[in-house]
């Protein structure tokens, strides 16, 4: 009877446990996984969301590929992976920094975390006015005699992408610092004491132990600022629209562009799916290169 | 036992009132249609309040469900509602986007859902520029045609007689290049870049062969204008934000801030110089746009459309006529610096009558533009696509990345490419 009722339980227990992870998996289903697929669909089709999807095979993809915009924006998305590094190594530094016991250290964490919680619409417009031609930061630059002309931050291709790069790095590190932060205060004091007690100098503390045990907040950092850069679009859109002559067009922004301004929904999904296995290819080649490290390395 | 009682008496009466509601809702509003404005909540929502209010007294069958959609999601909204197959009856929507939904069939012509007395009365020129092979498919509601606010102070610095500002674009070009060079000042920034109109100093000269099968752009006139402008901006006499994401509101903030002699804009944005900088307002003066040889120019309008798949096309098209007539549009055109679509609605001395103040020279100044007012239609595939292309040739010849007949070639290439079918 006992175990009867304890089965009874348990058969009760797995289908509530069920339907729990039902709900945000229908959720997940509607809201993710149906337009995920419907993406890769569409990209097989031409259409406009006002006339019927005509079916066009590859297609999509063939005039992706023979497509120099295409290209250029699949270069300018790679070239903004060049925030990633300087991101990380600016975040780590500053997460050493205000990761002390000293009065008024909250008020710092505070103040360089401000910019994650801006909005990204009004960051872009506060550094679009501190770009301008007739704008501060070239008001100071030839201020100090730095330069005679004013520099064309947004206005010169040349440049451009790079200056955008700097505001998404102004307003990620303050993100990644946190994290680092939080992976800085899990080290185990006792491996940093013994080392000490070992000799070691604070430079080889740092690089022998901080930094191994950094490894896996690195790795999930990384991992998460790669798909950012590659997928930038909200920066871009805002300061340049992806000019001046295509020089800041990412594919976020080209993906967008197709989409929404012509209309080509099919071809705007084909980019996406190969905007997406590069993203999966970028995301594997980060897991790769940070497998090793953390706690677990130490104690086996 | 009185609680109860409350309850039973409560419950009367919300039966009672909900039958009420039902059978008054049956008896009058048999029909629903819903209108969608474009970003004019909430400044204007007493006035499209009072106009939906209007339309019902007069129509007490109707119900009219006014939705504001921001303009920067209106174009995916709509798209989305006609994916869906639940369509708003009446939208406003700009010019460009018009033309695109009717281009692809999304659009109803008014020619047969309005009597032609009616139609008549608007600017012909306006019902064309959203017309397909003599389809009408919207009703112009308002426009707003450039005019050009300039700093007289600036003007009197450079040595130029303030009351003489440039009337062609030649003129204009001659008084930047001195403006900057007396006073270091920009004398101009138009707006070169739209996203699909041509450029603004082609707008006197034809894209399309006369067969309309071939792109003539990249012809020995087009390349020595567009040499002249690109020379302009690489000499530094054009600021670089010009080819940047919205030149119009820059050109405002510069002419707003004292670094721009000229602004040649719609007449509307001339509050925003009066509200954020009052000191430039008070020694500004307006004059019309300056002109090329064939004295015509395009100007923004706003239209009204009916979707297919709408329920009532009928009613829709009465409620956008309503929204659109001479009275409705004075009151509108009272509340914002904006010109009515209806001759009608021209004739009221409120566009005509001086009384010595800039506000009113403004309006004055871009009514009488009106009637210089044209559009051009261009059948051609995938307009954005396209003027992209142009645009492009544009971007590359002002950066020096190619020759002007380079870019122009290029562009003409992808045109012809598109006008064959290919």
């Amino acid at each position: 009877m006992a175990k009867n009722f304890h089965r009874g339980l348990r058969i009760k227990q797995t289908i509530i446990a069920y339907i729990f992870l039902a709900i945000p998996a229908i959720i997940l289903g509607i809201f993710t996984y149906y337009p995920m697929i419907l993406g890769v669909v569409l990209s097989f089709f031409r259409y406009d969301f006002i006339n019927p999807m005509k079916m066009v095979g590859f297609s999509n993809y063939a005039k992706v590929f023979g497509n120099w915009q295409f290209l250029n924006a699949m270069k300018n998305s790679f070239l903004y992976l060049l925030v990633v590094p300087p991101l990380q190594l600016l975040s780590i530094i500053m997460a050493i920094l205000v990761n002390r016991q000293m009065k008024g250290i909250n008020v710092f964490r505070t103040l360089y975390f401000i910019p994650v919680i801006t909005s990204m619409t009004v960051v872009a417009l506060s550094w679009n006015w501190m770009f301008a031609q007739k704008g501060i930061l070239n008001y100071i630059l030839m201020g100090l005699h730095f330069t005679s002309q004013p520099i064309g931050w947004l206005t010169d291709p040349k440049i451009a992408l790079f200056s955008i790069m700097f505001v998404t790095m102004w307003k990620g590190l303050g993100y990644y610092m946190m994290i680092y932060l939080a992976g800085l205060q899990s080290i185990p004091f006792n491996l940093i004491e013994a080392a000490m007690i070992d000799g070691a100098k604070p430079a080889q503390v740092f690089w022998k132990i901080t930094l191994p045990l950094l490894k896996p907040y690195a790795m999930f950092c990384s991992v998460v600022s790669t798909i950012a850069a590659l997928n930038v679009f909200t920066e871009i859109y805002v300061m340049t629209g992806g000019g001046p002559y295509h020089s800041t067009e990412t594919m976020g922004v080209l993906i967008y562009e197709k989409a929404f301004e012509n209309l080509k929904f099919g071809y705007s999904s084909a980019l996406a799916v190969i905007l997406s296995l590069v993203l999966i290819v970028a995301t594997m080649m980060n897991l790769k290169f940070f497998k090793e490290g953390g706690v677990q390395s130490y104690y086996g | 036992m009185k609680k109860f009682s409350d309850v039973r008496k409560f419950s009367s009466v919300m039966i009672l009132l909900l039958t009420v509601v039902l059978l008054s809702s049956m008896v009058f509003a048999t029909t629903t249609i819903t209108f969608w404005t474009m970003s004019l909540k909430p400044k204007f929502t007493n006035y499209i309040t009072s106009l939906v209010n209007g339309y019902e007294k007069l129509h007490p069958d109707v119900k009219v469900i006014w939705e504001d959609i921001p303009w920067n999601v209106e174009q995916q909204k709509l798209l989305g509602a006609i994916a869906s197959g639940k369509v708003p009856d009446v939208v406003n929507l700009n010019a460009d986007w018009t033309l695109d939904f009717a281009r692809r069939g999304a659009l109803l012509p008014l020619n047969n859902l309005l009597p032609q007395d009616v139609l008549s009365d608007y600017f012909l020129t306006m019902l064309k520029a959203t017309s397909i092979d003599g389809k009408y498919y919207s009703l112009p509601w308002y426009v707003a045609p450039d005019v050009t606010f300039y700093n007289k102070k600036i003007f009197d610095k450079a040595g130029l007689d303030p009351n003489q500002p440039p009337k062609t674009w030649d003129e204009a070009i001659i008084d930047s290049i001195i403006i900057k060079e007396k006073t270091g000042i920009y004398g101009m920034m138009p707006t070169i870049l739209q996203s699909s109109t041509p450029p603004s100093f082609f707008g006197d000269y034809p894209l399309l062969s006369k067969d309309g099968k071939r792109a003539i752009f990249n012809g020995p006139e087009y390349v020595h204008v567009l040499t002249k402008w690109a020379a302009l901006y690489k000499l530094g006499y054009l600021p670089k934000e010009v080819l940047g994401k919205g030149a119009w509101t820059k050109s405002t903030e510069l002419y707003g801030s004292g670094q721009l002699a000229m602004l040649i804009t719609g007449p509307q944005f001339a509050d925003r110089v009066k509200w954020n900088s009052p000191d430039i307002y008070k020694v500004s003066d307006v004059a019309p746009v300056p002109l090329g040889p064939s004295k015509t120019f395009g100007a923004a309008i706003q239209d009204l459309v009916i979707v297919k798949g709408s329920k009532y096309p009928e009613v829709a098209a009465n409620f956008a006529a309503y929204v659109t007539n001479a009275e409705n549009e004075i009151a509108f055109d009272k509340m914002v610096t904006i010109f009515p679509t209806r001759a009608s609605a021209l004739k009221d001395p409120f566009f005509s009558k001086l009384d010595g103040t800039l506000p009113t020279k403004i309006r004055v100044t871009a009514a009488k533009e009106l009637s210089h007012v044209t559009y051009v239609i261009y059948r051609i595939p995938n307009p954005h696509e396209l003027f992209q292309a142009l645009n492009d040739a544009v971007s590359a010849a002002f950066l020096g990345v190619k020759t002007p007949q380079k870019a122009l070639d290029d562009a003409a290439a992808v045109w012809n490419k598109a006008l064959s079918g290919k």
